[in-house]
């Protein structure tokens, strides 16, 4: 990958992987640092990597950051999250959709989300998840079933 | 085989259509003898899909880098190579002699004049002549400020009296000729013909005296005191200075028709 190469990689990628670290994890200063982290190493690794796989190589290190600093404060983490799904939905009582699913992800394991995020929105294949999170894509499969019933009973809890 | 190890697989694959009409129903009945299982695959038939949301980073200029197109890099090799050459081939050309050095060569030559008159002195197989020459130019030379017109008269007087002690003595032997390097010949007629352009004829006296220190040839010095006469004519007094610098230089022979020019001149 040339040098121009990778300044269009940022004008095309930066937005999705900001997006993926985004719904992966609540906080938005780690997530741009994530993202500056990841295109920092692909700069780095330029030469290694071929144009096409420029965004896997994105999301893939985006990912290893966040479950790094994931590991370190699961606990606060998962309270920070719960606070947040009590502040979005309860002021409000009209049931927004999308805000509950937004929240609802957030309690879900990061490897579930980023597996779900990576399927709905980003649109890849089990393979290509499996590449980018470093799993099996059995393993791909298996969070994804988790995170879609998971889901689904937050929301239906929610609901009553 | 579809067990509660790995039920969620064969669930998922089930869903999303991925199994053959078998493994569909053996999917099935797993799902009839597990109730609370089976609960989980309509909620999975259920869930919603996540929606693309637009959320743009929000500076992406501080990611790109500044690509510096590779005809500058060679640009900038190329300027560099030409002027570290340019310099290479300016100081260390081989006829290159910086400024302060001549400054430096003129100084060595004047502190070279006391420690020849002392050589002198100390060898008692050097002509008296020889001593005395160099002792009055010695003299002179430490004796003249700048531009002292009484100073040169008194150097010239000093010159004629002893080449008149050397001329009774008749100790001067014969030159014995050299070959001339056709190139250091060239060099140092340039150089003397740069010098004699200059308006006070001491300065000739002492380039001229400076070249043959530099080339340390009696046969070109020669050649060097024959162009200075021919150039200026009115100051053979003070070539006739050089020739006793000659002897205080180099202690070597010196032309006996030095000598006599001299003394027709004075």
């Amino acid at each position: 990958m040339s040098g121009e190469e990778y300044n269009h990689n940022v004008d095309e990628w930066a937005d999705s992987a900001y997006r993926f670290a985004r719904r992966c994890c609540s906080d938005d200063d780690r997530c741009k640092d994530a993202v500056q982290d990841a295109f920092a190493n692909l700069w780095e690794h330029r030469k290694e990597v071929s144009t096409s796989k420029g965004k896997q190589w994105l999301l893939s290190v985006v990912h290893n950051n966040l479950m790094s600093q994931y590991r370190h404060d699961r606990v606060s983490e998962k309270i920070h999250a719960k606070q947040s799904l009590v502040s979005v939905v309860e002021p409000d009582l009209t049931f927004d959709i999308h805000d509950a699913i937004r929240s609802a992800l957030q309690l879900l394991p990061p490897i579930q989300r980023e597996c779900i995020q990576l399927r709905d929105v980003e649109g890849y294949h089990y393979k290509e998840i499996a590449e980018i999170l470093n799993i099996s894509d059995q393993q791909v499969q298996v969070y994804i079933f988790r995170a879609r019933v998971a889901l689904q009973k937050l929301l239906n809890e929610y609901r009553k | 085989m579809i067990t509660i190890d790995n039920y969620e697989l064969y669930f998922f694959q089930y869903q999303e259509g991925m199994l053959d009409p078998e493994t569909r129903r053996e999917v099935e009945s797993f799902a009839q003898l597990h109730p609370s299982l089976s609960e989980e695959l309509s909620l999975y038939a259920q869930a919603p899909f996540i929606e693309p949301e637009e959320i743009p980073y929000p500076d992406k200029d501080k990611l790109k880098h500044k690509i510096v197109p590779l005809y500058y890099w060679l640009f900038a090799v190329a300027s560099v190579v030409l002027l570290a050459t340019s310099v290479f081939i300016y100081f260390f050309s081989p006829h290159f002699v910086p400024q302060s050095s001549r400054v430096i060569a003129e100084n060595n030559s004047i502190q070279s004049h006391s420690i020849s008159a002392k050589t002198l002195c100390a060898n008692e197989s050097t002509s008296i002549t020889g001593l005395s020459i160099a002792s009055n130019q010695l003299r002179a030379k430490e004796a003249r400020p700048a531009n002292d017109v009484i100073a040169d008269s008194r150097i010239e007087e000093s010159v004629a009296d002893s080449i008149s002690v050397a001329e009774s003595h008749q100790e001067l032997p014969e030159v014995m000729p050299s070959s001339i390097d056709q190139e250091s010949l060239c060099i140092a007629e340039n150089e003397l013909l740069e010098y004699l352009s200059e308006p006070d004829s001491l300065i000739i006296v002492d380039s001229v005296t400076t070249i043959f220190h530099d080339y340390s040839d009696v046969t070109l010095a020669d050649f060097i005191i024959d162009k200075a006469i021919e150039r200026y004519p009115l100051e053979v007094s003070k070539i006739a200075l050089f020739a006793c610098r000659l002897v205080n230089l180099s202690n070597r022979i010196i032309n006996n028709r030095f000598v006599s020019i001299v003394l027709s001149n004075i």
